[in-house]
């Protein structure tokens, strides 16, 4: 184990601290050595496609989300997603969307607003639906197959294709959703979170609440 | 008056509705071709894939159509079993019946996605039935044996095991029931609601409690 390396892009140039030492700092100099040669991508790495593999994987991301209004940097996807509907859809830098159980599905309506904030975390089976506004907060994950919904499409009685009015679902930062829960219009959940597998939601969760059940209760506060 | 807008505006209309017409029409035939095995009625429309085992008899009423999506509709009919399906029912993506003995779903039913359907693993002498109008919405389990009322609705990521009766509320898991009509009386004092529109967010939210 200790004998393993990992990649270097300078491991073909042991001497360039010192050559550089000895010549002076020039531009050139500098950008000879932090730029890695065509040698040292090939020499020091696992993969020698590697450098091809990200620029195809950026590629891919862009081709994949391009129905989205907002794209951040960094957004990986990997699998397939479904992304319909002719609301905004807007996605925050290092957004990481893994479709590869099932794929994601991204459905905002006309008018709508479904907003991923950064670092956020989606699995696959996840269905999100906005028909008014759905917010999703920093660093949040969705295990896979969640279902957010911010309206019920049907009303419980009377003409079953009238659509009630929608109400916004609102997800804060650091919020872990486990598999299979629902959340239900009018839901807030507030920061750090944490929703336990095949519950549902529909209301106010504390801050750093602790979350399980159908129906749900609170299993644990915030300290 | 005739202004660019109004032609767009009617246009876009136009262009909305003979998209829906020609999705419908490519969905009869998918329908006519993925249940071939079935007795189906006029109208049968499927927007998506549906997986099927038929080894026993499926018959489906007229205008049923089975929604597409992320997951396909999968239909599993075991030897010597019976699937009813009545009319006009809405099946949405990624809904999964499983039969081993008898399964009757009623008229305009709404089944939505992920929902599971199962009348029991094994010969048992289970039977699952549902009225007219049963709403199931996402997520539900029901089975093994379970006969629900017609006009009932089932809540969001519920397990029924037990009989529902008709016009009422089952919510949770085990599911509990709530009288539809005690509902629209609360709603009622509440005042948001009207008589066209019996449901709003307010009784939505205390439904869904």
């Amino acid at each position: 184990m200790l004998e393993h390396k990992l990649p270097n892009y300078h491991d073909n140039e042991p001497d360039a601290q010192t050559a550089r030492d000895v010549r002076g700092s020039t531009r050139g100099d500098l950008l000879r050595t932090h730029m890695p040669s065509v040698v040292s991508i090939f020499r020091g790495m696992d993969n020698p496609a590697a450098p091809l593999a990200s620029v195809l994987r950026r590629f891919n991301t862009r081709f994949k989300t391009w129905r989205c209004d907002q794209i951040g940097f960094g957004v990986e996807v990997l699998g397939s997603i479904w992304v319909h509907g002719g609301g905004t859809i807007r996605i925050g830098n290092n957004v990481r969307l893994d479709g590869r159980i099932a794929p994601i599905e991204l459905h905002s309506a006309r008018h709508a607003l479904l907003e991923l904030g950064d670092e956020v975390c989606i699995y696959g089976g996840t269905s999100i639906e906005a028909v008014e506004s759905i917010q999703i907060g920093c660093r949040s994950v969705l295990r896979p197959f969640v279902k957010i919904i911010d309206n019920n499409f049907h009303p419980l009685r009377g003409d079953r294709n009238h659509r009630p009015p929608p109400a916004r679902v609102l997800i804060e930062d650091d919020v872990i959703i486990g598999d299979h829960a629902i959340i239900l219009p009018g839901a807030r959940v507030e920061s750090g979170a944490r929703i336990g597998a095949r519950s549902v939601i529909s209301h106010r969760v504390p801050h750093g609440a602790r979350v399980s059940g159908n129906p749900p209760r609170i299993d644990r506060i915030a300290q | 008056m005739i202004t660019q807008d109004s032609i767009q505006e009617l246009a876009q209309r136009w262009g909305l509705w003979l998209s829906k017409r020609l999705q419908r029409a490519i969905g009869r035939l998918r329908a006519r071709y993925m249940l071939r095995g079935a007795i189906i009625g006029r109208g049968v429309c499927a927007t998506g894939r549906i997986k099927i085992s038929n080894q026993g008899t499926l018959y489906i009423g007229r205008k049923v159509t089975f929604l597409g999506g992320m997951i396909p509709t999968q239909i599993i009919i075991h030897r010597g079993a019976r699937l009813d399906i009545g009319d006009e029912t809405l099946f949405n993506y990624g809904a999964s019946i499983e039969v081993w003995n008898e399964l009757t779903i009623g008229r305009r039913c709404m089944i939505a996605s992920m929902v599971r359907i199962a009348d029991g693993p094994g010969q048992t002498a289970s039977v699952v039935r549902l009225g007219d109008n049963v709403w199931i919405a996402h997520g539900a389990t029901i089975g093994p044996s379970a006969i629900i009322g017609e006009g009932s609705t089932l809540a969001a990521g519920s397990v029924l095991d037990r009989d529902v009766p008709p016009q009422t509320l089952a919510i949770g898991d085990p599911a509990r029931f709530v009288g539809l009509n005690l509902l629209a009386g609360l709603s009622g004092r509440s005042s948001t609601t009207t008589a066209t529109s019996p449901t709003g967010a307010v009784l939505s939210k205390e439904s869904f409690q």
